[in-house]
Protein backbone atom coordinates (compact mmCIF):
# COMPACT_ATOMS: atom_id res chain seq x y z
CA UNK A 1 0.00 0.00 0.00
CA UNK A 2 2.76 2.37 1.05
CA UNK A 3 4.90 1.59 -1.96
CA UNK A 4 1.89 2.25 -4.21
CA UNK A 5 1.43 5.64 -2.62
CA UNK A 6 5.12 6.44 -2.94
CA UNK A 7 5.07 5.44 -6.59
CA UNK A 8 2.05 7.67 -7.24
CA UNK A 9 3.66 10.55 -5.39
CA UNK A 10 6.93 10.11 -7.34
CA UNK A 11 5.02 10.05 -10.60
CA UNK A 12 3.25 13.24 -9.70
CA UNK A 13 6.58 14.86 -8.78
CA UNK A 14 8.05 13.83 -12.13
CA UNK A 15 5.01 15.20 -13.93
CA UNK A 16 5.40 18.49 -12.10
CA UNK A 17 9.11 18.70 -12.91
CA UNK A 18 8.48 17.80 -16.55
CA UNK A 19 6.22 20.82 -16.92
CA UNK A 20 9.36 22.94 -16.66
CA UNK A 21 11.77 20.46 -18.21
CA UNK A 22 9.83 20.58 -21.45
CA UNK A 23 11.14 24.15 -21.76
CA UNK A 24 14.45 23.97 -19.92
CA UNK A 25 16.38 20.76 -19.63
CA UNK A 26 16.97 19.18 -16.24
CA UNK A 27 20.71 19.74 -16.66
CA UNK A 28 20.29 23.46 -17.28
CA UNK A 29 17.98 23.76 -14.29
CA UNK A 30 20.56 21.96 -12.16
CA UNK A 31 23.32 24.20 -13.43
CA UNK A 32 21.29 27.31 -12.73
CA UNK A 33 20.64 26.06 -9.20
CA UNK A 34 24.33 25.37 -8.61
CA UNK A 35 25.03 28.92 -9.65
CA UNK A 36 22.42 30.37 -7.33
CA UNK A 37 23.26 28.35 -4.21
CA UNK A 38 27.03 28.84 -4.42
CA UNK A 39 28.64 29.94 -1.14
CA UNK A 40 32.17 30.31 0.31
CA UNK A 41 33.92 26.93 0.64
CA UNK A 42 34.14 26.62 4.44
CA UNK A 43 30.86 28.35 5.14
CA UNK A 44 29.01 25.34 6.55
CA UNK A 45 31.83 24.34 8.87
CA UNK A 46 31.87 27.71 10.59
CA UNK A 47 28.15 28.41 10.52
CA UNK A 48 27.04 26.47 13.68
CA UNK A 49 29.82 28.13 15.67
CA UNK A 50 28.64 31.58 14.54
CA UNK A 51 25.09 30.82 15.57
CA UNK A 52 26.08 29.48 19.01
CA UNK A 53 28.23 32.58 19.53
CA UNK A 54 25.30 34.83 18.67
CA UNK A 55 23.00 32.90 21.00
CA UNK A 56 25.34 33.53 23.94
CA UNK A 57 26.19 37.10 23.06
CA UNK A 58 23.99 39.62 24.87
CA UNK A 59 22.40 41.68 22.15
CA UNK A 60 23.23 45.37 22.18
CA UNK A 61 20.05 46.15 20.35
CA UNK A 62 17.92 44.79 23.18
CA UNK A 63 19.64 47.14 25.66
CA UNK A 64 19.05 50.05 23.31
CA UNK A 65 15.48 48.92 22.86
CA UNK A 66 14.89 48.72 26.63
CA UNK A 67 16.57 52.07 27.15
CA UNK A 68 14.40 53.56 24.43
CA UNK A 69 11.24 52.23 26.06
CA UNK A 70 12.30 53.59 29.46
CA UNK A 71 13.06 57.02 28.06
CA UNK A 72 9.67 57.16 26.30
CA UNK A 73 7.96 56.26 29.61
CA UNK A 74 9.99 58.91 31.46
CA UNK A 75 9.09 61.61 28.92
CA UNK A 76 5.42 60.65 29.15
CA UNK A 77 5.41 60.87 32.96
CA UNK A 78 7.28 64.18 32.80
CA UNK A 79 4.74 65.65 30.38
CA UNK A 80 1.74 64.47 32.44
CA UNK A 81 3.26 65.75 35.69
CA UNK A 82 4.15 69.03 34.01
CA UNK A 83 0.61 69.50 32.78
CA UNK A 84 -0.75 68.76 36.25
CA UNK A 85 1.50 71.18 38.12
CA UNK A 86 1.92 74.01 35.66
CA UNK A 87 -1.43 74.38 34.01
CA UNK A 88 -3.35 77.33 35.65
CA UNK A 89 -5.86 75.87 38.08
CA UNK A 90 -7.99 79.01 38.00
CA UNK A 91 -9.27 77.92 34.66
CA UNK A 92 -10.97 74.88 36.11
CA UNK A 93 -12.33 76.84 39.10
CA UNK A 94 -13.73 79.50 36.80
CA UNK A 95 -15.31 76.79 34.73
CA UNK A 96 -16.99 75.35 37.84
CA UNK A 97 -18.36 78.75 38.89
CA UNK A 98 -19.66 79.56 35.50
CA UNK A 99 -22.04 76.58 35.35
CA UNK A 100 -25.55 77.95 34.90
CA UNK A 101 -28.43 76.55 37.00
CA UNK A 102 -30.29 75.42 33.90
CA UNK A 103 -27.27 73.29 32.95
CA UNK A 104 -27.64 71.14 36.08
CA UNK A 105 -29.82 68.10 35.37
CA UNK A 106 -33.20 67.97 37.17
CA UNK A 107 -32.55 64.61 38.81
CA UNK A 108 -29.33 65.95 40.31
CA UNK A 109 -31.26 68.88 41.83
CA UNK A 110 -33.99 66.49 43.11
CA UNK A 111 -31.42 64.23 44.69
CA UNK A 112 -29.77 67.21 46.38
CA UNK A 113 -33.10 68.56 47.75
CA UNK A 114 -34.28 65.13 48.97
CA UNK A 115 -31.02 64.60 50.70
CA UNK A 116 -31.24 67.99 52.38
CA UNK A 117 -34.84 67.32 53.47
CA UNK A 118 -33.85 64.03 55.06
CA UNK A 119 -31.11 65.76 57.04
CA UNK A 120 -33.55 68.50 58.09
CA UNK A 121 -36.12 65.88 59.24
CA UNK A 122 -33.52 64.10 61.30
CA UNK A 123 -32.45 67.39 62.90
CA UNK A 124 -36.09 68.21 63.77
CA UNK A 125 -36.60 64.77 65.29
CA UNK A 126 -33.53 65.24 67.49
CA UNK A 127 -34.77 68.63 68.56
CA UNK A 128 -38.18 67.20 69.58
CA UNK A 129 -36.57 64.39 71.57
CA UNK A 130 -34.24 66.80 73.40
CA UNK A 131 -37.12 69.12 74.38
CA UNK A 132 -39.27 66.16 75.46
CA UNK A 133 -42.49 67.21 73.78
CA UNK A 134 -44.87 64.31 73.17
CA UNK A 135 -46.58 64.63 69.85
CA UNK A 136 -48.22 61.16 69.84
CA UNK A 137 -51.61 61.05 68.04
CA UNK A 138 -53.52 59.95 71.23
CA UNK A 139 -52.61 63.13 73.06
CA UNK A 140 -53.50 65.18 70.07
CA UNK A 141 -56.98 63.64 69.89
CA UNK A 142 -57.58 64.28 73.61
CA UNK A 143 -56.58 67.86 73.18
CA UNK A 144 -58.94 68.38 70.36
CA UNK A 145 -61.92 66.79 72.20
CA UNK A 146 -61.36 69.22 75.06
CA UNK B 1 22.87 4.27 14.57
CA UNK B 2 22.22 7.95 13.97
CA UNK B 3 19.88 9.54 16.47
CA UNK B 4 16.66 10.82 14.95
CA UNK B 5 15.76 14.50 14.99
CA UNK B 6 13.10 13.83 17.59
CA UNK B 7 15.50 12.04 19.93
CA UNK B 8 17.95 14.95 19.61
CA UNK B 9 15.15 17.38 20.41
CA UNK B 10 14.13 15.31 23.43
CA UNK B 11 17.71 15.53 24.67
CA UNK B 12 17.66 19.29 24.08
CA UNK B 13 14.39 19.63 25.96
CA UNK B 14 15.80 17.64 28.90
CA UNK B 15 18.72 20.08 29.07
CA UNK B 16 21.23 17.38 28.13
CA UNK B 17 24.17 19.01 26.38
CA UNK B 18 21.96 21.55 24.68
CA UNK B 19 24.67 23.12 22.57
CA UNK B 20 26.07 19.84 21.31
CA UNK B 21 22.63 18.57 20.38
CA UNK B 22 21.70 21.84 18.70
CA UNK B 23 24.94 21.85 16.74
CA UNK B 24 24.12 18.34 15.49
CA UNK B 25 20.71 19.53 14.33
CA UNK B 26 22.34 22.46 12.57
CA UNK B 27 24.90 20.26 10.82
CA UNK B 28 22.09 18.03 9.66
CA UNK B 29 19.78 20.72 8.26
CA UNK B 30 21.78 23.89 7.64
CA UNK B 31 22.57 23.27 3.99
CA UNK B 32 19.03 22.62 2.80
CA UNK B 33 17.76 25.65 4.69
CA UNK B 34 20.51 27.90 3.34
CA UNK B 35 19.98 26.68 -0.23
CA UNK B 36 16.27 27.35 -0.04
CA UNK B 37 16.88 30.89 1.26
CA UNK B 38 19.48 31.45 -1.46
CA UNK B 39 17.15 30.19 -4.20
CA UNK B 40 14.80 33.01 -3.24
CA UNK B 41 17.36 35.35 -4.75
CA UNK B 42 19.30 36.62 -1.74
CA UNK B 43 23.00 37.43 -1.81
CA UNK B 44 25.24 35.28 0.38
CA UNK B 45 25.54 37.88 3.17
CA UNK B 46 21.76 38.33 3.31
CA UNK B 47 21.07 34.60 3.14
CA UNK B 48 23.59 34.07 5.94
CA UNK B 49 21.84 36.69 8.04
CA UNK B 50 18.43 35.13 7.49
CA UNK B 51 19.74 31.62 8.17
CA UNK B 52 21.33 32.76 11.45
CA UNK B 53 18.09 34.45 12.51
CA UNK B 54 16.17 31.28 11.75
CA UNK B 55 18.45 29.12 13.89
CA UNK B 56 18.39 31.62 16.74
CA UNK B 57 14.58 31.48 16.64
CA UNK B 58 14.75 27.70 16.61
CA UNK B 59 16.98 27.76 19.71
CA UNK B 60 14.45 29.96 21.48
CA UNK B 61 11.43 27.88 20.53
CA UNK B 62 12.79 24.35 20.54
CA UNK B 63 11.82 23.73 24.18
CA UNK B 64 8.20 24.21 23.14
CA UNK B 65 8.39 21.99 20.03
CA UNK B 66 5.70 19.33 20.43
CA UNK B 67 6.97 16.79 17.89
CA UNK B 68 3.66 16.93 16.06
CA UNK B 69 5.43 17.48 12.76
CA UNK B 70 8.85 16.69 11.36
CA UNK B 71 11.57 18.99 12.62
CA UNK B 72 12.54 19.88 9.04
CA UNK B 73 8.97 21.01 8.28
CA UNK B 74 8.97 23.23 11.34
CA UNK B 75 12.44 24.58 10.50
CA UNK B 76 11.44 25.40 6.93
CA UNK B 77 8.25 27.09 8.17
CA UNK B 78 10.36 29.43 10.30
CA UNK B 79 12.72 29.80 7.33
CA UNK B 80 9.82 30.66 5.04
CA UNK B 81 8.51 33.37 7.38
CA UNK B 82 11.94 34.86 8.00
CA UNK B 83 12.83 34.92 4.30
CA UNK B 84 9.56 36.48 3.18
CA UNK B 85 9.77 39.08 5.97
CA UNK B 86 13.36 39.88 5.04
CA UNK B 87 12.54 40.30 1.35
CA UNK B 88 9.50 42.46 2.12
CA UNK B 89 11.60 44.61 4.44
CA UNK B 90 14.22 45.05 1.72
CA UNK B 91 11.52 46.02 -0.75
CA UNK B 92 10.11 48.57 1.72
CA UNK B 93 13.59 50.05 2.15
CA UNK B 94 14.00 50.22 -1.60
CA UNK B 95 16.83 47.71 -1.62
CA UNK B 96 17.09 45.11 -4.29
CA UNK B 97 18.03 41.54 -3.77
CA UNK B 98 20.43 39.62 -5.93
CA UNK B 99 18.05 38.75 -8.76
CA UNK B 100 17.32 42.44 -9.22
CA UNK B 101 20.88 43.26 -10.02
CA UNK B 102 20.35 41.68 -13.29
CA UNK B 103 21.98 38.69 -14.00
CA UNK B 104 24.63 36.47 -12.81
CA UNK B 105 27.53 35.87 -15.09
CA UNK B 106 26.64 32.68 -16.85
CA UNK B 107 29.46 32.90 -19.31
CA UNK B 108 31.85 31.49 -16.76
CA UNK B 109 33.66 28.22 -16.79
CA UNK B 110 30.86 26.62 -14.80
CA UNK B 111 28.56 26.82 -17.75
CA UNK B 112 29.38 23.87 -19.91
CA UNK B 113 26.57 24.12 -22.42
CA UNK B 114 27.44 27.14 -24.51
CA UNK B 115 26.10 30.68 -24.91
CA UNK B 116 22.60 29.57 -25.86
CA UNK B 117 22.26 27.72 -22.57
CA UNK B 118 23.43 30.84 -20.74
CA UNK B 119 20.75 32.83 -22.49
CA UNK B 120 18.08 30.39 -21.37
CA UNK B 121 19.36 30.56 -17.82
CA UNK B 122 19.24 34.34 -17.91
CA UNK B 123 15.62 34.13 -19.03
CA UNK B 124 14.91 31.57 -16.34
CA UNK B 125 16.36 33.86 -13.71
CA UNK B 126 14.37 36.82 -15.03
CA UNK B 127 11.25 34.68 -15.07
CA UNK B 128 11.81 33.50 -11.51
CA UNK B 129 12.48 37.07 -10.42
CA UNK B 130 9.02 38.21 -11.49
CA UNK B 131 7.21 35.46 -9.55
CA UNK B 132 5.40 36.43 -6.34
CA UNK B 133 7.45 35.35 -3.32
CA UNK B 134 5.08 32.60 -2.21
CA UNK B 135 4.89 31.03 -5.66
CA UNK B 136 8.67 31.22 -5.89
CA UNK B 137 9.08 29.52 -2.50
CA UNK B 138 6.63 26.74 -3.39
CA UNK B 139 8.23 26.25 -6.81
CA UNK B 140 11.71 25.85 -5.30
CA UNK B 141 10.52 23.41 -2.64
CA UNK B 142 8.70 21.27 -5.17
CA UNK B 143 11.17 21.33 -8.04
CA UNK B 144 14.52 21.32 -6.24
CA UNK B 145 13.76 19.88 -2.80
CA UNK B 146 11.23 17.44 -4.30
CA UNK B 147 8.89 17.84 -1.35
CA UNK B 148 5.34 16.53 -1.37
CA UNK B 149 2.50 19.01 -1.34
CA UNK B 150 1.40 18.12 2.22
CA UNK B 151 4.76 19.24 3.55
CA UNK B 152 4.88 22.32 1.32
CA UNK B 153 1.39 23.28 2.48
CA UNK B 154 2.45 22.95 6.11
CA UNK B 155 5.59 25.03 5.54
CA UNK B 156 3.86 27.84 3.71
CA UNK B 157 0.74 27.78 5.93
CA UNK B 158 -1.63 26.98 3.11
CA UNK B 159 -3.76 24.04 1.97
CA UNK B 160 -2.56 21.22 -0.26
CA UNK B 161 -4.76 22.65 -3.02
CA UNK B 162 -3.27 26.09 -2.43
CA UNK B 163 0.28 24.73 -2.67
CA UNK B 164 -0.55 22.89 -5.92
CA UNK B 165 -2.14 26.03 -7.34
CA UNK B 166 0.94 28.06 -6.39
CA UNK B 167 3.26 25.60 -8.15
CA UNK B 168 1.17 25.46 -11.30
CA UNK B 169 0.78 29.24 -11.41
CA UNK B 170 4.55 29.60 -11.10
CA UNK B 171 5.14 27.08 -13.89
CA UNK B 172 2.59 28.80 -16.13
CA UNK B 173 4.21 32.19 -15.61
CA UNK B 174 7.68 30.79 -16.27
CA UNK B 175 6.48 29.02 -19.42
CA UNK B 176 4.88 32.24 -20.69
CA UNK B 177 7.93 34.30 -19.81
CA UNK B 178 10.47 31.99 -21.40
CA UNK B 179 8.45 31.24 -24.55
CA UNK B 180 7.91 34.98 -25.16
CA UNK B 181 11.65 35.69 -25.22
Amino acid sequence: MNSMENKRSNNSLLEDQNLINSLISKELMKEWEQHVIACPPTYFQSFPHKVIERIHKPTKTSIIYTFGKLSIAAVFIFVVAGLYFWLPKTNSEAALNSIALQEIPINEIDAYVNNYERVADADLQNEIISIGVNLEPTNLSNDSSN
Amino acid sequence: MMPTDHSLIQAFQSNLEKEAVFTKLMHRHQEKLYYQIKRMGLEHADADDVAQNVWIKVWGKLDGFKMESEFSTWLFRIGHNETINYINKQKRNGQNHAFEDGLRDYNTASNTQGPQASQIQIHLEQGIKQLPEKQKFVFMLRYFEEMDYEKIASITSTTVGGAKANYHQAVKKLQEFISNR
